[in-house]
């Protein structure tokens, strides 16, 4: 990540093409035990909205999406079709 | 999120789906479909944290994670090769609930004046086209 801090992420295309990632390694105090808010909007930790847009940005270029930036992204519409997701998993 | 807990020994992982700038309040069936996958293959992020079982071993079988609303499980069955980047699947399968919504009886009229007889054709299509075949519906005339 920008900050120096290295994550280990699976991507696998099946049904939906997703992006995994330890919550342990993910920094910014993240446990992957965090809950959204009652209408999705992502609430703790502070900074995980932008984490995760910079890992799905590196996630998309890594695997040839290279027309996703900073800058489309960024743009709420479109968002939306921006065609990746990310699933942190932790241990209990 | 509904104030149900969901235990440790009921699961197998925990997980969070990140759609757009969403954090999902449960599990989408696609995206649950993809991480049973991921942790059916040996090596990957969510196969690490799993316990030692099949499903670890790439064996395939059930994997059960929770998620803000409750739990999920899918069953998977991977064919794995020697590379991560050639496994295939037979099976990733999931439940899902069905209901009955209707169930009832529509009445036409059996007998209408003579000049009014092709509406007896008319109501009849309409009612059947209500539903679809198999449907627990009778037609009354």
């Amino acid at each position: 990540m920008d900050d120096g801090i290295s994550s280990d992420v699976t991507i696998v295309d099946l049904a939906n093409l997703c992006a995994f990632f330890d919550p342990t390694s993910f920094g910014i105090g993240y446990t992957g035990l965090e809950l959204p808010s009652p209408d999705g909007n992502i609430t703790a930790p502070s900074g995980m909205e932008q984490r995760i847009t910079e890992l799905r940005l590196k996630v998309a270029n890594l695997i040839g999406w290279n027309q996703y930036t900073q800058e489309r992204f960024v743009s709420r519409r479109s968002r939306s079709l921006y065609p990746l997701l990310l699933q942190p998993t932790t241990r209990t | 999120m509904n104030g149900n807990a969901v235990h440790a020994k009921d699961i197998d992982l925990v997980a969070r789906f990140y759609i757009a700038s969403i954090l999902h309040t449960a599990a989408p069936g696609t995206g649950s479909c993809c991480l049973a996958a991921a942790a059916a293959i040996p090596g990957t992020v969510p196969n690490r944290i799993l316990a030692a079982e099949d499903l670890k071993a790439g064996k395939g079988g059930t994997l059960t994670f929770g998620h803000p609303s409750g739990t999920f499980s899918v069953r998977t069955e991977p064919v794995v090769e020697a590379s991560p980047n050639d496994v295939t699947f037979k099976e990733v399968a999931y439940p899902r609930t069905a209901r009955i919504i209707c169930d009832g009886t529509i009445y036409v009229k059996n007998e209408r004046p003579p000049r009014y007889a092709a509406w007896n054709e008319v109501d009849e299509i309409t009612a059947e086209s209500l539903f679809h075949e198999g449907d627990s519906v009778s037609i009354q005339k």
